[in-house]
C-alpha cells in the first residue's frame, strides 16, 4: 500500500468521535483511487496559512499533521450554515460532497414531498403538523393510535406514542405509560409544541416473533454520481415496549436482510419485498435529488410495513446517516463519490 | 459509566450475538468484554434471526404505568433538552495551548555582537501565533536576572553581560483560544567574553622585484576572541625611494594581497601593509602592520631621442625615429607607438590621429597645417621587466603639402584664390593610394562665393604614371575632397588614357567632397564600338556631373509624391561625352557593368532600409541600387548615365506583422523592386511567376529602360501584352538573367523555383562581374540536409549562393531548392544578393 506523499488529498470534516473501522476504510479507499486521506476538525483549519491540521494514518497508527487544502472534502460534519467554526467560508474554494445546509430538510419536508409526489404518495403516512394542536384530539380519534415526534434528531428519544382510551390518553413514552385526562393530555401537547413536533399515524412493523422493527435503507453516490443502496438493513428492537427501533437507551439488534426476508416472508414474498424497498428507494433518491439538487449524496431512508404488508416510509435522513455495521460500504461508496467530485471540479477548472 | 460507554458496550454485545446467531466464525473480543445485563434477560435464541434478547425489564404495558406525576415527568425528564455534546473527535480532544520547541539562540557571545533566537510555534488547533512573549536573560549559574527593554527575537550584548550566561525565553500565544501556553527557554552553552582586536604577523613579502613581475604579500591571522573569524582584511602596498622609506607613498589602486610592479616602480622600494579584519562590531579592525621593504625594483627599457623623419607633405611617409636602451640588453620588439595632431608646435589641441599607431604614418588632407608628433613605448621581448617608460617625440613643424613641390597648375581669370584647391588634387589609384603628382588641374570658375564649374583637367603624364603603377582593375581616381557645392564638375580627358585604363580594365573615378563619378573605362571603347584606334590622343572625353534645375526636382517630386515617397537633396545628371574630331558621342550605357554615382545625403537621413534611388531614363523614373556609405554620401549603382534622384519611401503592410523577413520585405518594397498587391497588402506566401520574377529583378538590380541594343530579343511567342511586362523580361534576358525555351516561348506564367531565381542570379553576378565575397565556409551539402535533392544543373549556382551568404535555407536546415518560390523568398533572396553583392546596404 502507497503511503507516501500524495500530490491529491481527500479531506474529511468530522464534528465528533467516528467510528475507526469507517476512518482506516475511508483510508484504504482514498488510497486506492490515488488520494491521500486525512480527517480534522473545523476548529483546525487556518485560513491565512492555506492548511489544516488534520490526522493521516502513517506506521499503523493515525497521526497528527498539517495538511495543505484538500482537493476535495467529504463533509461528515454538515453543519453548513449553523457551523460555529467558520470552516465553510474558510473553505468556500474547495469541492465538498455535501453543500446543503443543516437542517434544510426536516420530517415535514419530507412528508410534503411524499404528499406532492404521486408515485410516492403510497408510502406517506398520515401526519399532521404539531402546531396545530387543537386538531390533534381529532386526528387521534381517526386514527385511534399516532406517535408524536420531535423534529430535532430525536433517535426515538422524545418520542411517544398516543392511544385513546374511551375518554383518557395512553401515552407510552417507551419507558412508562401515562394515563392523561383531556385537559391533561391539551397540557403534554402544549409541552411538545414547545419545539417542532409531529403527529403522525402509528403502524407497527412486527416480526413472526412479535419484535418491532423498521427497515433501514442506507442509499448513497457512487464513483460515478449514481445512486446505490448502501446497506439495506433490519433495525429490531429487542425491548417490546420499545417501538422506535433506532431509540438508543434501549437495546436493538440487526439482522441480515436477506436472511431476514427469508426467514419472514418466504423466498418468493421475500423477495418481491426486496423489490419493492428497493424500487421505492431509489424512487424517493431521485424525487429528493430533483427537489434539492446535488448537494448531498447520503440517504437514511426508513421504512416500516403494517399488518396488511403495506410499506410505509417513517424518515427520510439526508444528514449525517448512521452506519452501524456496515462502515465499509459507507467508506467504499463516500470516497468514492468524493473522489469523483474533485475530478469533476478539477475538469471544470481544467486543471487535470 | 457514561451514557456513550453503556452505548458502546451494548453494540458489542448485539454484534457478538448477530454474528453468532448468523454463523459467523468470528466473535469479536469485544463481545466476550461485554457487560452482563444489567436487569432480568430474557434469552431467546432464534434460529431464524438468531437474536438473544436481553436487558428486557419485566412487565407489560400495566408494569410501566407511571405513578408519579405525569406532566411534571414530561417537563423535567423527558423533553429536557440534552446537554451540549462533548464528544468531539480526537482531533478537537486535548487542543489546546499552544506550545514553543526548539529555542535556540545564534550568534557570538561577544560584547557589541548581536544573538538571535528562534524558535517553532505550534498549535493543536492550528491557530496562528499571535503576540508570543519573549524576553532575554542574564544568567550567572545561579540567578537567572531579566534584561530590561530586551524583549524581541535579537539582543545585542553589552558590557554588562561579560562573564554571563544569556538565557531567551518564550511564552507561545495563539490567536485563538486557549491563547497562552508555558515559557519555552534556551540557555547559551558558554559565557559573553570581552572583545580584542585581531591582528596580522610577520607580513612579508614573496617573488621578484621588478616591473611586470608579481609580489605576493603573505601575513598570519590571529584573533584572541576564537569566533572572530577574518572577515574583510584590507590591503596596501606603497614605493618609496629607498629601504628607509624616504617618500613612501600608497600605490593607487594596490589593494589587492598581490601587486605587478610599473614603470613608476622603477627603482622603488615596496613594502606591503595588511590591515586585519574580522565582522565583530567591536575591535573588529586590528592595527595595520607592514612588512619589509623589497629591493629596488629592476629597471624597464628606456627609448629617448625621439624624432619624426620625413617630408612633411600629403602622400608622403612620416617615420618614428628613437634611441631604445635596456640595462639588461633585451632586444627591442613590440614597441607601442601612437601618432598625434596638433594645432601648434606646442601642442593645442593635440589629439591622437585614428589607427595610426605603427612606427610610420603617411601624411593625409586632413593633416594640412598641422604639427604631426608621437609617443613610443619601448617593448622588448624579455620576460623581465618587458615595458618600459613612455618617451614622447619633439613636436615638428607644420605639414605643408605640396606647396614645396606643387602640381602644375593654371590660374583661371576668376579664380582668386586657387592656391588652395590647387593643393587639394590627389590623383591616386584608389587600392596603393599612391600620389602621383603633376597629373591634372583644377580650375574653379566662381561667381561670387558659387562655384560655378569645376574643371579638371588630367595631365597625360601624371596619370598613365598612376596608371601604369596600378594594377589591373584598380580605380584611378582625381579626387578633391574639399570641393563642395559646385553646380557642375567636369572632367576632361584624352581617349588614349582611358584606352591605356581600359587596357587593364582599371575604372576611373573623378571625386569631390559631395559628388562622384566612378566607372568601367572599358565599357567607353566598348560603346563606341571603334576600336583601340579610335581612342587617341586627339579623342577628347568629356565627363559631367551636373547639379539638376529646381524645375527637375519639382518633377521628381511630383511623380514620388504619387509613389507614397518624397524626394531629398538633389537631383545631379551624369553624363559621359566622347568627341572625335567633329563627332561627339553621348555614353548612355556602360554595358554589362555598374557605374557608381555619388550623391550629397541631406543631414539626418541615415536609415537605408527607407532610402530609394531612381534614374529618369525617356521620361520614365525607374529604380536603381543605392547605398548609404557615410553620414555624407549616398552611392547609386546603374549601368545607365541619367539624372539621378534620391527618395525617401516608408512602405507599410499589415500582412507582414510577425513575418520572419519583415525587415527584408520592407527594404526592398521602399525601394521600389517590388510591388505591393492591388489590396494593399504583401502577399508573401505568393506565387513568383517567370514575369513577375523578371519585374522583380529589373527593378531590384537597375535595368530599367536599358537600351535596345542591351535589351533581349523580343522574338518569344508568348511575352504578355502589358508592355512594362514585356519590356522587363527583354531587359532581364539582355542581363543574362533569363533563357527562353527552345520552342521560342519565355512561359512568362510558369512558376519559378528557389533554385532559378538563385541560378538566375549567379548568372547576372558572372556577367555584371560583381564580386560575391565568401561569408560562409560550410559547403552546401554540409548546410543543407537536402542539398543533394537539388537539380544537377543548379549545383554549382547553389554552391556559390550559400558561400556567399544569399541563401539560408529554412529553420529546419532544408534548402528546398525545388520548392515553387514565394513573393517573400524571392524577395529575401534578392535583397540578400543586393547587399552582399554590395549594391545596397
Amino acid at each position: 500500500m502507497d503511503n507516501g506523499p500524495k500530490a491529491h488529498w481527500i479531506g474529511m470534516m468530522l464534528g465528533w468521535k467516528m467510528p475507526e473501522n469507517f476512518l482506516f476504510a475511508c483510508h484504504c479507499m482514498a488510497l486506492e483511487r490515488g488520494f491521500g486521506f486525512y480527517y480534522f476538525h473545523p476548529k483546525s483549519v487556518n485560513e491565512r496559512q492555506g492548511t489544516i491540521a488534520g490526522f493521516v494514518f502513517r506506521d499503523g497508527r493515525w497521526i497528527k499533521d498539517v495538511f495543505p487544502y484538500p482537493d476535495v472534502i467529504y463533509d461528515r460534519y454538515r453543519r453548513k450554515g449553523k457551523d460555529k467554526f467558520g470552516a465553510y467560508a474558510k473553505l468556500a474554494t474547495i469541492p465538498m460532497t455535501h453543500t446543503l445546509p443543516e437542517k434544510s430538510f426536516g420530517k415535514l419536508d419530507f412528508y410534503a414531498l411524499l404528499s406532492r409526489r404521486a408515485e410516492l404518495r403510497s408510502l406517506l403516512l398520515p401526519y399532521m403538523n404539531g402546531k396545530r394542536r387543537g386538531d390533534i384530539p381529532a386526528f387521534i380519534d381517526r386514527h385511534e393510535r399516532v406517535i408524536f415526534k420531535s423534529d430535532h434528531r430525536a433517535r426515538g428519544r422524545r418520542t411517544v406514542f398516543v392511544t385513546k382510551k374511551e375518554w383518557v390518553y395512553e401515552v407510552d413514552d417507551q419507558t412508562h405509560v401515562h394515563v392523561l385526562n383531556p385537559q391533561e393530555f391539551d397540557v403534554l401537547t402544549a409541552m411538545f409544541a414547545m419545539e417542532r413536533f409531529t403527529v403522525q399515524k402509528a403502524i407497527e412493523s412486527r416480526t413472526k416473533e412479535g419484535l418491532t422493527y423498521s427497515i433501514r435503507v442506507h442509499l448513497m453516490k457512487n464513483g460515478a454520481g449514481l445512486w446505490c443502496h448502501g446497506m439495506i438493513m433490519p433495525l429490531l428492537s429487542l425491548t417490546p415496549h420499545v417501538n422506535v427501533t433506532n431509540h438508543d437507551h434501549t437495546m436493538r439488534g440487526f439482522a441480515d436482510w436477506q436472511l431476514f426476508l427469508t426467514a419472514q416472508f418466504g423466498a418468493i414474498e421475500g423477495a418481491k419485498l426486496d423489490a419493492e424497498v428497493r424500487r421505492q428507494a431509489e424512487a424517493v433518491a431521485l424525487a429528493l435529488q430533483e427537489e434539492l439538487g446535488d448537494g448531498f449524496h447520503e440517504i437514511g431512508l426508513d421504512l416500516g410495513l403494517d399488518a396488511s404488508g403495506t410499506l410505509y416510509a417513517f424518515e427520510a435522513n439526508i444528514g449525517n446517516v448512521g452506519m452501524i455495521l456496515h462502515e465499509f460500504e459507507t467508506a467504499r461508496h463516500g470516497i468514492a463519490y468524493a473522489a469523483h467530485v474533485a475530478a469533476t471540479a478539477s475538469q471544470i477548472k481544467g486543471a487535470f | 459509566m457514561t451514557n456513550y460507554e453503556k452505548k458502546r458496550r451494548y453494540t458489542k454485545v448485539a454484534y457478538s450475538m448477530l454474528a453468532l446467531s448468523m454463523g459467523l466464525g468470528a466473535v469479536p473480543v469485544s463481545a466476550r468484554e461485554a457487560l452482563p445485563p444489567k436487569a432480568s434477560s430474557l434469552a431467546i435464541h432464534s434460529s431464524h434471526i438468531g437474536l438473544r434478547l436481553q436487558h428486557v425489564p419485566a412487565g407489560g404495558a400495566s408494569s410501566r404505568l407511571y405513578r408519579g406525576d405525569s406532566l411534571k415527568y414530561f417537563k423535567n425528564e423527558f423533553l429536557r433538552k440534552p446537554g451540549f455534546s462533548k464528544l468531539l473527535n480526537v482531533i478537537g480532544e486535548g487542543g489546546g495551548a499552544p506550545t514553543a520547541t526548539g529555542v535556540s539562540i545564534t550568534g557570538v557571545l561577544q560584547v557589541g555582537e548581536t544573538l538571535t533566537a528562534t524558535y517553532a510555534f505550534h498549535d493543536a488547533d492550528n491557530d496562528n501565533e499571535g503576540a508570543s512573549v519573549k524576553q532575554w536573560y542574564r544568567y550567572d549559574g545561579s540567578i537567572k536576572t531579566t534584561i530590561p527593554g530586551a524583549t524581541g527575537t535579537n539582543y545585542t550584548l553589552t558590557s554588562d553581560d561579560v562573564g554571563k550566561y544569556i538565557v531567551f525565553g518564550v511564552t507561545p500565544v495563539a490567536d485563538d483560544t486557549p491563547t497562552t501556553g508555558t515559557e519555552a527557554d534556551y540557555t547559551t552553552i558558554g559565557m559573553v567574553s570581552s572583545p580584542a582586536a585581531p591582528t596580522a604577523a610577520p607580513v612579508s613579502i614573496s617573488g621578484t622585484a621588478a616591473v611586470g613581475q608579481t609580489l605576493s604579500g603573505s601575513y598570519t591571522y590571529a584573533d584572541a576572541n576564537s569566533g572572530d573569524t577574518q572577515s574583510g582584511t584590507t590591503f596596501k602596498w606603497y614605493r618609496a625611494d629607498d629601504g628607509a622609506g624616504t617618500n613612501k607613498s600608497a600605490i593607487i589602486g594596490a589593494t589587492a594581497q598581490s601587486y605587478v610592479p610599473t614603470f613608476a616602480d622603477a627603482g622603488k622600494f615596496i613594502t606591503f601593509e595588511v590591515t586585519p579584519k574580522n565582522a565583530a562590531n567591536f575591535l573588529g579592525t586590528g592595527t595595520p602592520t607592514s612588512s619589509s621593504p623589497t629591493l629596488a625594483v629592476a629597471a624597464a627599457p628606456v627609448a629617448s631621442g625621439a624624432s619624426v623623419v620625413g617630408t612633411t607633405r600629403v602622400g608622403q611617409t612620416l617615420s618614428a625615429s628613437f634611441a631604445y636602451m635596456d640595462a639588461n640588453n633585451d632586444p627591442e620588439s613590440g614597441s607601442l607607438y601612437q601618432w598625434y595632431r596638433a594645432d601648434d608646435g606646442e601642442g593645442m589641441n593635440k589629439n591622437p590621429i585614428l589607427g595610426a599607431t605603427s612606427a610610420s604614418y603617411v601624411l593625409v588632407s586632413a593633416d594640412l597645417g598641422k604639427y604631426i608628433s608621437f609617443t613610443v613605448i619601448p617593448k622588448n621581448a624579455a620576460l623581465l621587466a618587458d615595458t618600459g617608460d613612455i618617451r614622447g617625440s619633439e613636436a615638428v613643424g607644420a605639414v605643408a603639402a605640396a606647396i614645396t613641390e606643387p602640381a602644375s597648375v593654371s590660374y583661371s581669370a576668376f579664380s582668386a584664390q586657387v592656391s588652395e584647391e590647387e593643393s587639394l588634387i590627389e590623383v591616386v589609384a584608389v587600392k596603393k593610394n599612391v600620389e602621383t603628382s603633376q597629373a591634372a588641374k583644377l580650375n574653379l570658375v566662381k561667381d561670387g562665393n558659387v562655384i560655378e564649374r569645376a574643371d579638371f583637367n588630367f595631365e597625360a603624364d601624371g596619370v598613365m604614371s598612376a596608371l601604369t603603377e596600378a594594377s589591373v582593375k584598380e580605380t584611378i581616381a582625381v579626387r578633391v575632397r574639399s570641393l563642395k557645392g559646385a553646380e557642375n564638375v567636369y572632367g576632361n580627358i584624352t581617349g588614349d588614357l582611358v584606352q591605356a585604363m581600359a587596357d587593364k580594365t582599371q575604372r576611373l573615378a573623378m571625386i569631390t567632397g559631395d559628388v562622384a563619378i566612378d566607372f568601367p573605362t572599358v565599357s567607353i571603347p566598348e560603346q563606341l564600338q571603334a576600336g583601340a584606334d579610335g581612342m587617341t590622343r586627339e579623342t577628347k572625353i568629356e565627363l559631367k556631373i551636373e547639379k539638376q534645375p529646381k524645375a527637375v526636382r519639382e518633377a521628381a517630386a511630383e511623380w514620388a509624391a504619387g509613389q507614397g515617397a518624397k524626394v531629398i537633396g538633389t537631383s545631379y545628371k551624369f553624363s559621359v561625352k566622347v568627341q572625335n574630331g567633329d563627332k561627339t558621342t553621348s555614353i548612355a550605357q556602360y554595358g554589362d557593368r555598374y557605374a557608381h554615382f555619388t550623391l550629397p545625403l541631406p543631414e539626418g537621413v541615415t536609415d537605408p532600409t527607407t532610402l530609394a534611388a531612381v534614374m529618369l531614363v525617356d521620361g520614365q523614373y525607374v529604380p536603381v541600387p543605392v547605398r548609404i556609405v557615410d553620414q555624407e554620401h549616398a552611392v547609386v549603382e546603374t549601368p545607365t548615365n541619367a539624372t539621378v534622384t534620391l527618395v525617401q519611401r516608408e512602405r507599410q503592410f499589415d500582412d507582414l506583422s510577425g513575418h520572419w523577413g519583415a525587415q527584408d520585405l520592407l527594404f526592398m518594397a521602399n525601394k521600389d523592386n517590388i510591388a505591393g498587391e492591388a489590396d494593399g497588402k504583401f502577399n508573401a506566401h505568393g506565387n513568383v511567376t517567370r514575369g513577375d520574377l523578371a519585374t522583380m529583378l529589373v527593378q531590384s538590380l537597375g535595368l530599367g529602360h536599358r537600351t535596345k541594343g542591351l535589351s533581349g530579343d523580343a522574338g518569344f511567342s508568348d511575352l504578355p501584352e502589358d508592355a512594362a511586362a514585356s519590356e522587363a523580361i527583354q531587359l532581364a534576358i539582355g542581363a543574362g538573367l533569363f533563357k527562353g525555351y527552345p520552342d521560342g516561348t519565355f512561359a512568362p506564367e510558369a512558376l519559378t523555383t528557389r533554385e532559378q531565381l538563385v541560378a538566375v542570379l549567379m548568372r547576372f553576378r558572372a556577367n555584371f562581374e560583381l564580386e560575391l565575397p565568401q561569408v560562409r565556409s560550410e559547403s552546401l551539402d554540409a548546410s543543407f540536409k537536402d542539398a543533394s535533392k537539388g537539380a544537377d544543373w543548379s549545383k554549382a549556382y547553389l554552391e556559390s549562393a550559400n558561400k556567399g551568404g544569399v541563401i539560408k535555407g529554412f529553420e529546419n536546415d532544408s534548402l528546398g531548392a525545388s520548392r515553387e518560390l514565394t513573393r517573400d523568398e524571392a524577395a529575401a533572396i534578392i535583397r540578400r544578393f543586393l547587399q552582399h553583392t554590395n549594391l545596397t546596404n
